[in-house]
């Protein structure tokens, strides 16, 4: 089930919502184990049997690492470690990677190996790495393990953030599983979340997303009319992918729950590393914690040092999919890191700040093409056309530019924390608590509405999260 | 139970109103009678009875999020307001069609939309057929709207390289006669509709011309049937995907025809024109009911007892009537729904000539 769908909108979230409120304390972790079951098999019943496997898997490996303490044989532990580690990445490795090491031999060795036509479960790659996050920190004697199989299901399955983050780690919500309260003010602060998340999803993303569509479906685009719709992809993939978290993140408080931010208005940043501690910040702080740090960081001197950021940025690119031209994007990253690390990040802060935001945006922007190309070749003459080998404009540009401006323009200025800071300046000085509260419910209440209609209107609204 | 131990505030009431709104519009969509059928769109929606029980397949959930969009409470209305509110924004394109700069819709076909090797082998079979049938095969290419009429195009709006195809297309036609109606066509806007990818009789007409000289007529204004109006009411398929009612109704019009034409669809005997088809939304059935397999037109009456087989789309539909005084037989086939070998079909049956009719980017 999708968030911007009639059957979430009309009916799954209100009645859960209703029943979650209704319903004693006690019973609201199974409710909510069920229900996110539910969702999760709505669309693709089978794949739930993974989930499962997955959420009794963890639960036993934290119970043993436990255990294992408590009975004295400590040195066992890492191979419980070890032992969640191969399930998990194992699991994850199967189902999302086989085809495409397949098709990779297949392409260098010339063999014609079958594709074995494993469909990707949803949300695979975020609840894997959720039940790891899980397990190492129960290993590192961070957290305990949860003993109640009810509760720690409920944490792996939770619909909110189940298949498209943001990754939750259980350390940070490991006092709102056990007992969290709910008020009005928090689920009224939710409500207007997921309002927003909402029409970012519905009203911008899509919008931006039918101009991709539209421009890198032709060949031969002039370089006005390339750079128009790489803007609208990035954009797009912005409002889709932080809407959907701020959908998470509301739903997350309407039901007790204070999930960490996963973006920070990211096109403002004035460097790419400074890119990524805004955009997908619950995976950028993943990999930092289970594999940056833990492979020695910084500490182990600069080879070493950037050994470790090209293993994080290989598998981090491949996290994001099964295909080379996600390993692409993620060494494109690598490369970008690590030249500012050693030496482009001291000659940034000696630049003016629109050097820097400048610069940002166009790798950035370029690294969202190869990411949105399904392979290499369409990405590279992509690129081309973007820097005018095929002319630099015609009247498809003039005609892009016109029928996009104004929203790529709207949708530029909402992507900063200028409008976001000013609305709040403007409304926090207002000392009638009534009115502020009128403000928001009169902008919330719009967005649902409008967001709800058009999702009635278009029939087909898939997020583009899901294929990670 | 956190809303009862509470107060009654605003917050309280804006929670009850998030939860109870949409299980309102939800009872209302339930408790409704449902509505089979959305006119403006042409199409069955779906109703509480369309709805499958296999859960385990998909087709429960994909059927009732279907029922809640298409019985949604005042679905057309909203549907309306929205394609409003984009004119109003001055967007251009919407539904996948373009809006002209005079309020006139185009069908949107891009590069991208057209299979031009697709194209490309159906013009190489055609051209095979007329070699190895050794009959007169014409080949006439109706240019969409949005080639004829680049000026009432919004500026720059993008569409198909129809002269790029149009010459690779000839290349592989060089067995058979081409009758090309660029010119003739070509930034007259009443040969099309403005609500409609279809041409009008005013553009068959026109097109006819064409068709005659390429058969040898040098009369320059060669006879034409009699045209009279049908409806003036008609809103086409166009208007459907941009429902407002800031874009206005027009006049559809039809040839005269001879009394003696028998025509017989798939087996069944059928009318040339079927005026049912003015009392529901897609008018443009009103040319034989539709699109069939192989319609056959006979007429003892024939200025000729030539027999003509046609390959067509439905720019043949409106284009026949204005042929049928000209031959004994004329035998009309739709590749989409009739698979049969259509060379073959023109010697079994004598054909004396063999046109091909449709849109450049449509094939067999």
């Amino acid at each position: 089930m999708v968030f911007s769908s009639a059957v979430f909108l009309l009916v799954f979230l209100p009645v859960v919502l209703l029943l979650y409120y209704l319903l004693p304390g006690r019973v609201r972790n199974p409710l909510l184990l069920v229900v996110s079951l539910i969702f999760y098999a709505w669309g693709e019943p089978i794949y739930i049997l993974i989930m499962l496997f997955s959420t009794v898997f963890d639960y036993c490996n934290g119970r043993m690492l436990e255990r294992l303490d408590r009975t004295g044989k400590p040195e066992l532990r890492k191979w419980v470690l070890v032992l969640s580690l191969i399930g998990n990445l194992g699991m994850l490795g199967f189902f999302k990677y086989t085809d495409f090491l397949i098709s990779s031999i297949n392409a260098l060795t010339g063999q014609e190996f079958d594709l074995l036509g494993i469909a990707l479960p949803i949300g695979i790659s975020f609840y894997t790495f959720q039940t790891l996050s899980y397990t190492i920190d129960v290993y590192r004697r961070e957290i305990r393990a949860q003993h109640n199989f009810i509760s720690f299901g409920m944490y792996v399955c939770m619909f909110p953030q189940l298949i498209a983050g943001p990754i939750v780690k259980y350390r940070d919500i490991e006092k709102q599983v056990n007992n969290r309260t709910l008020g009005t003010d928090r689920i009224c602060a939710g409500i207007f979340r997921f309002s927003l998340g909402l029409g970012k999803k519905v009203l911008l993303a899509n919008s931006f997303g039918a101009v991709w569509d539209e421009i890198s479906a032709q060949q031969d685009n002039a370089a006005v009319t390339a750079i128009i719709g790489a803007v609208a992809y990035m954009l797009q993939i912005y409002f889709d992918f932080s809407g959907y978290s701020d959908m998470a993140i509301g739903i997350g408080k309407m039901l007790g729950f204070d999930f960490l931010e996963n973006f920070n208005f990211p096109y403002e940043s004035k460097s790419v590393t400074e890119f990524w501690r805004r955009w997908h910040i619950s995976l950028g702080s993943w990999f930092r914690e289970y594999l940056y740090i833990p492979l020695g960081g910084n500490r182990k001197g600069l080879p070493r040092q950037m050994l470790n950021l090209l293993i994080v940025w290989g598998l981090t690119g491949l996290w994001h999919g099964a295909g080379w031209n996600f390993v692409i994007w993620g060494l494109y990253f690598f490369v970008l890191l690590a030249a500012e690390k050693l030496f482009l990040l001291d000659l940034l802060k000696k630049a003016p700040a629109a050097v820097g935001h400048v610069y940002t945006l166009l790798a950035v922007l370029i690294s969202w093409v190869i990411f949105a190309c399904d392979d290499i070749g369409t990405a590279g003459r992509y690129l081309l056309s973007m820097f005018g080998a095929n002319g630099y404009a015609d009247s498809a540009s003039t005609y892009y530019l016109g029928e996009n401006f104004f929203i790529l323009l709207v949708g530029a200025v909402l992507s900063v924390s200028f409008v976001k800071r000013f609305i709040s300046q403007k409304v926090n000085a207002i000392h009638s608590e009534a009115i502020r509260f009128g403000i928001k419910t009169a902008i919330g209440a719009a967005l649902y509405l409008i967001s709800l209609l058009m999702v009635i209107s278009s029939s087909y609204n898939p997020f583009l999260y899901f294929r990670f | 139970m956190i809303i009862l131990n509470n107060k009654i505030n605003a917050k309280t009431v804006l929670i009850a109103v998030f939860i109870a709104f949409p299980l309102l519009l939800f009872s209302v969509i339930l408790i409704k009678r449902d509505n089979p059928l959305s006119v403006n769109e042409n199409r069955v929606l779906t109703t509480g009875k369309d709805i499958r029980t296999d859960i385990f397949g998909g087709e429960f959930q994909d059927d009732l999020e279907n029922y809640l969009s298409d019985q949604f409470p005042m679905r057309d209305r909203l549907k309306n307001a929205e394609v409003n509110t984009r004119l109003l924004l001055r967007s251009s394109s919407i539904g996948g069609a373009y809006v002209g700069s005079d309020g006139r819709l185009f069908q949107k076909l891009l590069d991208s939309d057209v299979d031009s090797e697709k194209c490309a082998r159906y013009a190489a079979r055609l051209n095979r057929m007329a070699e190895q049938t050794g009959i007169d095969t014409y080949v006439m290419y109706v240019p969409s709207a949005g080639i004829s009429l680049k000026e009432s195009m919004p500026t720059g709006a993008p569409m198909y390289d129809y002269d790029r195809l149009y010459s690779s297309l000839k290349n592989e036609l060089q067995s058979c006669k081409i009758i090309d109606l660029r010119k003739t066509l070509y930034g007259h806007p009443e040969y099309y509709y403005a609500t409609d990818h279809h041409w009008t009789a005013a553009g068959v007409s026109a097109a006819y011309r064409e068709w005659r000289k390429a058969h040898g007529d040098r009369d320059s204004d060669p006879y034409q049937p009699e045209i009279f109006t049908i409806d003036k009411n008609f809103r086409g398929t166009l208007w459907s995907r941009v429902p407002s009612g800031k874009i206005g109704c027009e006049e559809m019009q039809a040839f005269q025809i001879p009394d003696s034409l028998t025509v017989e669809a798939d087996g069944r005997e059928i009318s040339l024109y079927d005026y049912s088809a003015l009392s529901t939304k897609d008018k443009y059935n009103f040319f034989q009911g539709g699109n069939h397999g192989i319609l056959t037109v006979t007429n003892p009456e024939a200025k000729s007892g030539k027999t003509l087989l046609i390959l067509k789309d439905s720019f043949a539909n409106s284009f026949l009537p204005c042929i049928v005084g000209d031959y004994a037989k004329i035998i009309m086939v739709d590749e989409r729904y009739a698979f049969i070998d259509a060379g073959q079909l023109a010697v079994d049956t004598g054909a004396d000539e063999i046109a091909v009719i449709r849109e450049i980017i449509s094939v067999g």
